[in-house]
């Protein structure tokens, strides 16, 4: 009992009937001074100005421990009820917690709804004039061919959209595990350097491209580059980069970024001629082919190809092919509105 | 020959005599007032304060101070501080040069600049150069005439009664992606806008061989000219008057403090000269002041004063300010990029290239550009240059375009190991942007 508290323990000695009466204390103690003592102790006042009658205070004890026990009973009741509101209480936070955590689950959707919904925003940002760079670096594009694929798939058949063949001669491809393409490359490995590279700066390199890189593309057609001639033609690269970047200050902003774009493509094509799969980047069944756009995405699936992106001077056939692209999907779009309702 | 015959012939040749004669005059007139060097004749007054106002008879020549009353001779280029208000000679026009305080009008004008001319057959002829101006009828009763003269056009206004009021406001820039060219084409030309707003009243305006009659809001109040579309547009009807219109009534904080500052070079230019104050004012303590000297010296052609700013100030607001103004004076007319072009190779000793470079960097890039990451490393890398003018361009682009990197410390004025520093931040900052295809910014390249 030695944590009970101070009136607890008076309580449990109060219970025993053994404390002297005077041992009370006054009725400071509010609820916990009756059990009655006080009766005892008024009955022995004989004689004095507070006489009263022996029975009395017989009486009043006993009323006053029935009242107790009374009151004793009501507060283990009090002490009931609050435990059990304690109880239900951890019980609804329990529940309100799960209720919570649902709560979260049911706005959150999958990871795959998730990524249906951002392919939707694309093709429809892809659709409605998107900005020249996403045309340009083939995101826009292939927007629209996942969606237009997935229109040939289903069986789905639009008013097709012819296609000019110069516009199929500048589009780039790529079986995706390279950003880059053949484009810099599709003549032969013949480049056609921009008007700035071709200033007396950068001669010694651009020559010894020009000799190095036709012999490539004759050995990516015939199965791999070999090592050696690549290693060559890296070296050639970086020593491009490096005379380029020497001469930044002989360069107006517009003839810096036009040659800088110039390099990176390259890079990007020569990136190209490592991979083991180069052979088929050269053969016709991995150029872009068909008189209409519902021709060219069936070949590109068959072939597992997407579009590349554009390489210099290829831009104003990309926005082109974006165009086309765009109506042969608006058909699609149109058609499965129509059909949605059914 | 006959007697007939005779006296007509006579009678011709009477009347060449009579026009050799005139013409003779009329050369002799011309010669003698060259020679002498007469003087353009007085067409209109001051009627604010000293120091509102600025005239140059011609190119290079020093700025004079109009003194208020003072006179104003045609054919000068006159210059005002906003609030400047000259009296045409008969008192029957009013032409308020002004600005746009509180930064809400149609084009960021900066300053106004007219020429005035003689004209016996209108109350007020000018040019408007530049800028915003009003002009009012302040006639007791009756019309007034003027001719407002722009670009290569000229237009009639017959202001109908007296209080009539017109706004004008004629801006031009290079437009986005237009490139420097150093042998321009006839079409290579800064786009040009003017709107005019009929304030008060109504007018009669003769355009070419157009007629329109025009009124206050509520009516046809807005013409929109322009050199690089349908020329002039229709007739635009105003419920009420735009809010940029009233701009010299605006009682804005902003207007508040520009006004308090052009107060202050208003008096620093009666104390010395309009040079002087805007050197004064340029490397002042106080940044409204710095921006205003700046802005005042691209008003006054002082293109030796704005680049003592762009090689000397310690202060980037003052630096950055500068790049604004020059861009804004490129803008004026056909003509000023070869002139600054020029002036860069043959007085500052630039290479062509580099000129080039400056010039490329003053003009803006065009969606093509944009759309390139290739643009944003090449601005990067001429954040290395050892020319002030391109590392200072080029970060001028770079925080433009790049947001991003707007916290990272790059002054073109540090001194190159610290300068080398924030390079590196850029460069970083930018691959990284470009890896996570973030760059080029695909919500501003349309």
């Amino acid at each position: 009992m030695l944590f009970a508290s101070a009136p607890a323990r008076a309580q449990i000695a109060g219970v025993g009937g053994v404390t002297a009466p005077r041992a009370l204390p006054a009725p400071v103690f509010g609820g916990y001074h009756p059990y009655g003592y006080g009766g005892y102790g008024l009955g022995y006042g004989w004689g004095t100005q507070w006489m009263q009658n022996p029975y009395q205070g017989y009486m009043d004890g006993a009323a006053n421990v029935t009242m107790a026990n009374a009151q004793y009973q009501q507060t283990i009741q009090q002490a009931k009820l609050t435990r059990e509101e304690a109880r239900r209480s951890a019980l609804q936070t329990r529940r309100a917690t799960i209720e919570e955590r649902q709560y979260e689950l049911s706005l959150q959707p999958d990871p795959e709804k998730i990524r249906q919904e951002q392919m939707a925003k694309s093709l429809q940002r892809s659709r409605n004039n998107p900005p020249l760079v996403e045309i340009w670096s083939a995101t826009a594009l292939n927007d629209l061919l996942r969606d237009i694929q997935s229109a040939q798939l289903s069986g789905t058949s639009v008013r097709d959209v012819p296609l000019p063949p110069e516009v199929l001669q500048h589009i780039n491809v790529t079986t995706g595990t390279t950003s880059g393409s053949i484009g810099l490359l599709r003549d032969n490995g013949k480049l056609s350097w921009p008007y700035v590279l071709q200033q007396s700066y950068f001669d010694d390199q651009c020559k010894r491209l020009d000799e190095l890189l036709p012999q490539a593309v004759n050995e990516a057609r015939s199965g791999r580059v070999s090592r050696q001639l690549l290693d060559s033609i890296r070296s050639t690269q970086k020593d491009l980069e490096r005379s380029l970047d020497a001469h930044v200050a002989d360069l107006t902003p517009s003839e810096f970024t036009e040659a800088s774009r110039y390099v990176r493509e390259l890079r990007d094509s020569i990136r190209v001629l490592q991979q083991s799969d180069v052979s088929k980047y050269f053969r016709s069944a991995w150029t872009p082919k068909g008189s209409t756009v519902g021709e060219l995405v069936q070949q590109l699936t068959r072939e597992g190809l997407r579009f590349a992106p554009a390489v210099s001077g290829d831009e104003p056939y990309y926005t082109s092919l974006h165009r086309a692209l765009v109506d042969y999907d608006m058909g699609v779009a149109q058609l499965t509105t129509v059909q949605t309702p059914k | 020959m006959r007697p007939r015959q005779a006296g007509a012939i006579s009678e011709e040749i009477s009347m060449r005599k009579r026009i050799y004669l005139t013409v003779a005059a009329f050369a002799f007139l011309l010669i003698s007032s060259e020679l002498l060097g007469a003087e353009a004749p007085v067409i209109a007054r001051l009627d604010s304060k000293d120091g509102t106002l600025f005239a140059r008879g011609k190119p290079g020549q020093d700025w004079q101070t109009v003194s208020s009353k003072g006179d104003i001779r045609a054919e000068d280029l006159l210059v005002g501080l906003p609030g400047a208000v000259l009296s045409s000679a008969n008192g029957a026009v009013d032409l308020t040069l002004l600005t746009d305080l509180d930064k809400n009008s149609p084009y960021p004008i900066l300053e106004a600049a007219v020429v005035l001319h003689a004209s016996p057959d209108y109350d007020l002829d000018f040019t408007l150069n530049r800028g915003r101006v009003d002009v009012s009828n302040r006639k007791k009763e009756g019309a007034a005439r003027v001719r407002i003269r722009f670009h290569d056009h000229e237009w009639e206004a017959t202001l109908t009664e007296p209080g009539t009021r017109i706004a004008l406001q004629l801006y031009g820039r290079w437009a986005k992606g237009v490139p420097f060219r150093k042998n321009p084409g006839p079409k290579d030309v800064p786009a040009a806008d003017l709107l005019l707003v009929v304030r008060k009243g109504q007018i009669e305006l003769k355009h070419g061989s157009r007629f329109c009659l025009m009124s206050a809001p509520p009516g046809p109040a807005l013409l929109h000219w322009d050199n690089h579309g349908e020329a002039i547009g229709a007739l635009q009807k105003l419920e009420k008057l735009p809010d940029w219109v009233a701009t010299e009534q605006s009682e804005s904080e902003r207007a508040q403090r520009i006004k308090n500052t052009v107060e202050q070079l208003r008096q620093q230019v009666v104390q010395s000269s309009p040079r002087e104050a805007a050197r004064t004012f340029v490397k002042s303590e106080d940044p409204n002041q710095r921006a205003t000297g700046v802005i005042f010296m691209g008003a006054l052609d002082d293109m030796e004063g704005i680049s003592e700013v762009l090689t000397g100030t310690k202060y980037p607001d003052a630096w950055d300010r500068a790049i604004i103004v020059v861009r804004h004076w490129l803008g004026r007319c056909p003509g000023q990029d070869q002139l600054l072009y020029q002036g860069l190779v043959e007085k500052r000793g630039l290479k062509p290239a580099q000129a080039a470079s400056v010039m490329q960097l003053l003009h803006s890039f065009g969606d093509a550009e944009l759309a390139h990451p290739e643009l944003y490393t090449t601005l990067v890398r001429y954040l290395d240059s050892d020319l002030l003018g391109i590392r200072g361009l080029a970060h001028w682009h770079l925080v433009r375009l790049v947001p991003a990197g707007k916290g990272i410390d790059y002054n073109p004025l540090d001194p190159k190991d610290k300068r080398d520093k924030a390079r590196d931040q850029w460069k970083k900052l930018v691959e990284e942007l470009i890896a996570n295809q973030e760059l080029p910014p695909k919500h501003s390249v349309k």
